[in-house]
């Protein structure tokens, strides 16, 4: 029970959800998971966003649309046909099968728990995030990570995928796959002509937010893919994780580069089988 | 407030309170078989499906799903009737203190209803939800296995 709680609301349009969330200490309710984890709140009124219309996937000008309220499950067993299904594969190994028949994308970039398993794939697909309301944009996942855009009046409405023609790896590290994951790493890659391009590497759970690794990923490009080599530029990466009550930051560096490694060695693998 | 939820196919009209979780109005109107364990959606203890999917119902609040679909294990089978997963759960002592055991009918339920013939990997995946302190899972995994190939 949220003693809080006293109204709410269901409108049936983004438009109506963005005029509700303007009254004071009235939220979006979307798959419910992170109240009930964050404990008690302090909002009185919420807006269940069911009936908006943002739960859909659509193929839109050669890009992928996944509406806001598209749950973990949908995106879990979506064929997105192409390296975006790294995204698939990030979808469908989140927390248990219950919970990802009810939690939702936007939902899941709004509260962004730091264990979340969907910012690193999405920051090596390049997708973008399409917000309606006071701070209405289309911007990258980079810039939505970094940035204050979601202000209280402002809604995610959807996240935009671009094609991705490469090959997209999807792991996590956990004690067991019901865990909350210690390091989570989405490699992306072209192999054209025996050569890497187009890489984007991104690692998460191991800092407060995902993040790319633009510098190695520009040492990678347009090298002869040789895992010798790869794994040297890889060793290369440099970052301090932050702290963790069970495994030593060195034990999670470790595990980074080879979780990145290894994903280069199923890239190379998929592409000599292609 | 007032709302209306359809349970086990039959059109309920409930009064609840705002912030009154599913997992609440559900124990409250007589349906115990939903049972109480973490109340943060780790141990399945309080799985129900909705529109066929299984659900934590600890996790959702009551006037965020009104108008759907619930089903709960008096929905499942009787004492009379039971469902050929509690059966065959039965059979191969998959059951020792049943307090996690209607959540893993449930999401079992939901699984064959989907996919009748599951292998052993898709079996572990949809009762990823549940934990179960008494029996070990190969007991559970081996009764869904073998309802599978009852229906």
């Amino acid at each position: 029970m949220i003693k809080n709680i006293q109204e709410w609301h269901y409108p049936e349009s983004v438009e109506s959800a963005l005029a509700l969330m303007k009254k004071n200490r009235v939220i979006p309710y979307a798959g419910g998971t992170s109240f009930h984890r964050g404990g008690t709140i302090s909002a009185v009124g919420m807006i269940s966003l069911r009936k908006i219309g943002l739960s859909f996937i659509e193929e839109t000008g050669g890009k992928t649309m996944i509406g806001a309220c598209a749950r973990f499950g949908e995106i879990g067993e979506y064929d997105f046909g192409d390296g975006r299904n790294m995204l698939k594969a990030a979808a469908s190994f989140s927390a248990s099968n219950s919970l990802r028949n009810m939690i939702t994308i936007g939902g899941s970039l709004a509260s962004l728990p730091s264990w979340s398993n969907i910012p690193t794939p999405l920051l090596a697909l390049n997708a973008e995030i399409s917000l309606a309301g006071t701070n209405a944009i289309v911007v990258g996942i980079e810039d939505f990570l970094d940035g204050k855009l979601l202000d209280g009046t402002t809604l995610i409405t959807g996240i935009i995928l671009p094609k991705a023609p490469g090959i997209g790896i999807y792991t996590r590290y956990a004690r067991t796959t019901f865990d909350y994951s210690i390091a989570d790493v989405a490699v992306y890659a072209r192999v054209v002509g025996g050569r890497l391009k187009d890489v984007r590497i991104a690692v998460g759970n191991v800092f407060p937010k995902a993040k790319r690794f633009h510098e190695i990923e520009e040492k990678l490009n347009s090298v002869a893919f040789d895992p010798g080599k790869v794994a040297t530029i890889v060793d290369s990466m440099k970052f301090p994780p932050s702290t963790n009550p069970t495994f030593s930051k060195e034990f999670r560096i470790n595990l980074v580069k080879t979780m990145v490694k290894r994903a280069f060695e199923q890239i190379g693998e998929q592409a000599h089988e292609n | 407030m007032k709302i209306e939820l359809v349970i086990n196919q039959t059109k309920k009209n409930l009064e609840i309170q705002p912030g009154e979780t599913l997992l609440e109005t559900l124990r409250a109107n007589g349906y115990t078989g939903v049972k109480y364990g973490c109340g943060s959606g780790d141990c399945g203890a309080c799985m129900v499906l909705m529109n066929d999917e299984p659900v934590n119902s600890c996790q959702i609040l009551t006037a965020s799903v009104a108008g759907e679909s619930i089903t709960t294990i008096e929905g499942v089978g009787t004492m009379d009737k039971p469902h050929p997963v509690q059966e065959e759960l039965v059979k191969a002592g998959a059951i020792q203190c049943g307090y996690c055991t209607p959540g893993i009918v449930l999401s079992a339920v939901a699984l064959l209803n989907r996919n009748p013939h599951p292998t052993d990997e898709e079996i572990k995946k949809a009762i990823d939800s549940h934990l179960c302190r008494c029996t070990g899972y190969v007991k559970i995994i081996e009764g869904i296995k073998n309802a599978s190939e009852r229906l």
